[in-house]
């Protein structure tokens, strides 16, 4: 199966990466344009390798890809939830290893100290470096990044190419693969690391296995242009009040010198939430945002392309992209998207919360039922590790970044997150669900097309797909008779 | 069949009731009709349109715990209770020849009529029991009711 490569490069590269694993597991699909679906290859690249942002999006793709590999993913299953393919096993940490950069700054890191000339007075090179470099710039500490400093970056990053990590990666890059670079424009890491990354994938070491491909191989990229604000602190190096001028500065340069890309996407907000000021670390814990899903979203558009070619490291022709949503509102529901978003993102997302929702409100309730009984669902499975660790955690990661959007300004807030057991299908706001005639309503509707599907489950796999396939049939026709989608 | 059923309970109701419900005369003859068949099958009608009802029409996710079988069961049974005891008092102070009512074995008196709807209680709830474990199976919701 071909392979979709996405560099996820600072912040904004793993919060969008977890956009993209949150609808993944909801179902949607990265397919090319005839329908056959990509294996995603996540590669982060961030020194801040604490950052909670970075920790908590490879802990979800962790869990994702424990789930996916318990369930069966063959033509006789229907289930779509958890149905895309996360290889970790390319690059087993997910994140490129940058070396030399814990507990020195950056003086040290470029050798300013030996910089000097025969009679140890500072040499040219010193002189250079002080012109490119502040003061500041050359006493920064980069274990939590390059805190908004591209031209730190510029430097630090290069040595990726040096890690067995990036050998694997263009070892295991094969003809139909292609590659996806997410970073922000507005930062330190991903606006540095956008442009060098690109560069050494078109200049690529023509000695190493697998070279050819990667030359020439298709790249889309989004940049995430500002969306957010931080508060102001004297003591951080991260000033809001730069990432205006910063972003035009680094769109002039994109616009002279970013020509390598086979698709480029542009995506970005008014600004209108102040996060609290932090470098980096595990502080740095943005919440979700509509903007990261829709970027992620670029990657499903992206994957679809099928028209792009490079030749001899050369894209034939470049596309540009931006993303728009249908009503400018401080809190977006479905009917503020626009019908492309819609049919991507709609059913899949109504699904998969509705799952959880059950998950987190219902299941222990309902272990009674025919459904359970049934297929020997009992309180075993809940303490199982597949369901009280993997499927436990994911959900509740899920949600989590549901509510972070939720909160966030702009809001994505398509659902009523809290608990109405006895209007449960109120959930999705803006939608008027339909009357199913039964006796039954609420969870007691949902129990009874999960006992209408246990009879139709089929029964000869592990209870682990069973269970996922169980919940996706019945989960699939409530939504279709209850929201007609 | 049904007079069988009847006849493990007649212990309940009397043997004079009994007599009478069977279709003898005074002097044991049978001059029919033979009640029990009547009995028998208002027991079974009524039993069968509470599995059906339990198991197929209101077939809820909500009301399939054993209790609400016990319930339905219940149901059936006091049906059967009421009417059993009504026919055997409308049959005591209209039909019953006063050889039955001041029979040898004791007579009929009201309270027989009252046990005689016990009786068919218990009848109506082993038809109940048999029924659902019969048809319990076909039903999405309930199947697993009372277990």
């Amino acid at each position: 199966m071909a392979k979709l490569y996405i560099f996820g490069i600072g912040g904004t590269g793993s919060r969008v990466l977890r956009s993209l694993t949150m609808l993944m597991a909801t179902g949607v699909k990265v397919e090319d344009n005839t329908g056959k679906p990509y294996d995603i290859v996540p590669i982060i690249i961030d020194p801040d390798h604490a950052a909670a942002d970075l920790t908590r999006t490879v802990k979800s793709m962790q869990d994702y890809v424990k789930i996916y590999n318990a369930i069966n993913h063959n033509n006789c299953n229907k289930n779509n939830f958890f149905s895309t393919k996360i290889n970790m096993d390319i690059i087993q940490s997910v994140c490129l290893p940058l070396e030399n950069t814990l507990d020195i700054d950056f003086k040290e890191y470029i050798g300013l100290q030996d910089m000097k000339d025969f009679n140890n007075k500072p040499n040219a090179n010193y002189a250079l470096a002080s012109i490119l470099f502040s003061e500041k710039n050359l006493d920064a500490k980069m274990d939590v990044g390059f805190k908004g400093n591209p031209n730190i970056g510029t430097v630090v990053l290069n040595q990726f190419t040096r890690t067995v990590e990036w050998d694997n990666f263009i070892a295991s890059f094969a003809q139909d693969d292609k590659i996806f670079i997410i970073s922000s424009i507005f930062g330190g890491t991903g606006a540095s690391g956008f442009p060098l990354l690109l560069k050494n994938i078109r200049a690529v070491d023509e000695n190493k296995s697998g070279c050819a491909n990667v030359k020439n191989s298709i790249i889309g990229a989004i940049t995430v242009m500002p969306y957010f604000d931080v508060k102001p602190n004297e003591n951080s190096e991260i000033d809001s009040s730069t990432f205006i001028s910063k972003t035009k500065a680094a769109l002039s340069y994109y616009e002279r010198n970013i020509n390598e890309v086979n698709a480029l996407y542009y995506i970005g907000d008014r600004i209108s939430k102040q996060y609290e000021n932090s470098e980096g670390g595990s502080t740095q814990r943005n919440a979700a945002h509509f903007i990261e899903l829709a970027a992620a979203l670029a990657i499903v558009d992206f994957a679809s392309q099928g028209d792009l070619s490079t030749s001899n490291g050369v894209p034939s022709r470049t596309i540009y992209k931006e993303y728009g949503i249908r009503n400018e509102s401080a809190e977006l529901i479905f009917s503020d998207l626009d019908g492309g978003t819609n049919d991507t993102i709609k059913k899949p997302l109504i699904e998969f919360t509705l799952f959880c929702k059950y998950m987190n409100e219902q299941l222990k309730d309902s272990l009674d039922q025919p459904w359970a009984k049934d297929l020997r669902y009992d309180r075993n499975f809940i303490r199982s590790s597949f369901y009280n660790t993997y499927l436990f955690d994911f959900k509740n990661a899920y949600m989590e970044w549901l509510e972070e959007m939720n909160n966030n300004t702009r809001a994505f807030a398509p659902f009523n997150l809290i608990e109405n057991k006895n209007d449960l299908f109120s959930f999705v706001k803006g939608e008027k669900p339909a009357p199913v005639f039964c006796i039954d309503s609420n969870y007691a509707l949902f129990d009874r097309y999960l006992n209408k599907k246990s009879g139709k489950v089929s029964r000869d796999s592990a209870k682990e797909n069973i269970f996922m396939e169980l919940f996706y049939m019945a989960i699939d026709e409530l939504v279709h008779d209850k929201y007609r989608l | 069949m049904f007079s069988r059923m009847y006849l493990w309970f007649s212990n309940m109701f009397g043997v004079d009731l009994d007599s009478h419900f069977a279709g003898l005369d005074c002097d044991g003859n049978f001059v029919g009709p033979d009640c029990y068949i009547k009995f028998g099958f208002i027991a079974l009608g009524i039993s069968l349109f509470m599995v059906v009802l339990y198991y197929y029409v209101i077939n809820s996710t909500k009301f399939n715990k054993w209790w609400s079988w016990l319930i339905m069961l219940l149901i059936s049974g006091f049906a059967n209770f009421f009417i059993g005891a009504r026919i055997a008092l409308r049959d005591y102070y209209t039909i019953i020849p006063d050889c039955w009512i001041n029979g040898e074995m004791g007579g009929i008196t009201e309270t027989n009529c009252w046990m005689f709807g016990l009786a068919n209680f218990f009848i109506s709830i082993i038809f109940f029991i048999v029924l659902s474990f019969m048809l319990k199976w076909w039903s999405i919701n309930c199947k697993r009711s009372p277990f």
